[in-house]
């Protein structure tokens, strides 16, 4: 009997200090990891630089987002870019066109027109047996009359600015000096434009030179003819877009 | 003596039953010892692992930052070039640029600017008319206009038997030529001694023609249809 009460008690104090173990080594743990945490210094710097190093990424990624939504940006403002630029090259060719700025062919006439060869018998004006820039400048009023979309003398094209002037006996285009025979060539409707420089009611002073003096004025219908582009600058200095 | 005696015994009598309880809680202390030693060198092999771990995790957030920095400098670049003024805006702008200014010279748009105004009254030939556009051309005349209708290089001076017409659309009498440019330039080109103006005076006293310098005209656009049927660009 005294022996089992005595085996009881050894256990129970058998549990006490086991429990007591485990509370003493779950203190000493504890107290392990503070020590730890607090003299491990290589940690705390490497604990740190990982701090920096993510810090970094997250500040890079934050930048890469930001370019990503510039960049997209920017390609859809290319995109409409390019439509715009489309447009406006479009746009800038007409103009070009219409300005006479672009090399042309298509169907029109040849007008071939020379001094007369014969000479000037003497007490006869010399002028009726030359040809003069108006005579050059009724020719080409009245081809644009007849519908002609592009004219140009020997190699200069007629331009909103071109005037047709001479200095002293020399016929001058676009601020150069053209010499005879003079070939106005004029892209349109051959037929129309020959019907109106046959018109009897036209050129009437050319053609009665042409007929008195040998002037030299020849009409040629031309299935496809060549113009040069005009190749000298547009001055606007004065006038302004809008009212 | 007897007392002496059984003093130890008595002592030993006390000491007997807790000895074995005593000796099973050295015991266990020992072993809680035992175990709190093992979990903490366990724990500090815990924390020396992590050291190389921690390197690897430095080295992995560092190849990371390399590679976000290539990828940065690599939009960046990327952006740049959007924003070359030489591949963008200024082309545009320059597109643009060029555009207006065909425009005024192909009279596709209205135009402002000093200039002079020409009265023309009595009898003047068509050609006459053309003779003094051509002067004004001749002189710098950037934009031009016969009675409000704009003139452009395919521009014809014509008559329908009754009346002038500009493009076929008739223009009554008095006639105002119109043209922007240099006002001093325009009008000493007609006015001068021997100039067109005195010549065709000369040719017909019933003619008047009044130059007057303007600081400001107005000319509206050219809106006749146009287009090329017969024409196109050289290949």
């Amino acid at each position: 009997m005294t022996r089992r009460v005595g085996f009881g008690r050894g256990l129970s104090y058998l549990l006490v200090g086991l429990t007591l173990g485990a509370l003493l080594s779950l203190s000493w743990r504890s107290q392990a990891e503070v020590d730890v945490g607090a003299t491990r210094p290589e940690s705390s710097k490497i604990e740190l630089s990982i701090r920096r190093l993510e810090d970094e990424q997250t500040a890079l990624k934050t930048t890469l987002a930001e370019l990503r939504h510039q960049l997209a940006e920017q390609q859809q403002a290319a995109a409409s870019h390019t439509d715009r630029l489309q447009t406006l090259k479009t746009e800038l060719d007409r103009q070009q066109m219409l300005a006479g700025l672009v090399p042309v062919q298509g169907p029109g006439i040849i007008v071939t027109l020379d001094d007369s060869s014969v000479q000037a018998p003497s007490g006869v004006d010399p002028n009726a047996y030359i040809i003069h820039e108006y005579d050059l400048r009724d020719i080409v009023n009245l081809l644009w009359m007849a519908g002609s979309e592009a004219i140009a003398i020997n190699d200069e094209r007629l331009v909103s600015q071109s005037s047709i002037y001479c200095v002293g006996s020399t016929v001058m285009v676009n601020n150069t000096r053209l010499s005879p025979p003079y070939a106005i060539r004029a892209t349109g409707n051959p037929r129309v434009q020959m019907d109106y420089l046959r018109n009897p009611s036209y050129l009437k002073v050319l053609k009665e030179k042409q007929r008195l003096y040998g002037l030299r004025f020849e009409v040629k219908g031309v299935a496809n003819l060549t113009l040069p582009g005009y190749s000298g600058g547009f001055l606007v200095q004065y006038a302004r877009p809008g009212e | 003596m007897p007392d002496r005696e059984n003093e130890p015994q008595r002592r030993s009598r006390w000491l007997a039953p807790l000895l074995a309880p005593l000796i099973v809680t050295a015991f266990c202390l020992a072993l809680g010892l035992l175990l709190a030693i093992q979990l903490r060198t366990e724990r500090i092999a815990r924390q020396t692992a992590p050291d190389e771990e921690w390197e690897i995790v430095v080295a992995d957030l560092i190849d990371s930052n390399v590679r976000l920095r290539e990828q940065v400098e690599s939009l960046q670049a990327q952006l740049a070039e959007f924003q070359d003024p030489e591949k963008g805006g200024v082309v545009l702008q320059s597109l643009v640029d060029e555009i207006n200014h065909l425009r005024i010279v192909n009279g596709l748009v209205e135009v402002s600017g000093p200039g002079i105004v020409v009265t023309i009254e009595g009898p003047i030939s068509v050609l006459d008319l053309h003779d003094l556009i051509n002067e004004l051309r001749n002189a710098g005349a950037e934009a031009l206009a016969l009675n409000d209708e704009r003139l452009v290089a395919w521009s014809a001076i014509s008559t329908d038997g009754q009346s002038v017409t500009v493009d076929g659309y008739p223009v009554q009498a008095p006639y105002r030529l119109q043209a922007i440019g240099d006002a001093h330039t325009l009008e000493v080109a007609l006015g001068r001694p021997g100039g067109i103006v005195e010549l065709l005076q000369q040719a017909n006293r019933e003619l008047s023609i009044v130059v007057e310098p303007v600081e400001k005209l107005t000319l509206p656009v050219y809106d006749r249809p146009f287009q090329f049927a017969y024409t196109r660009p050289v290949e």
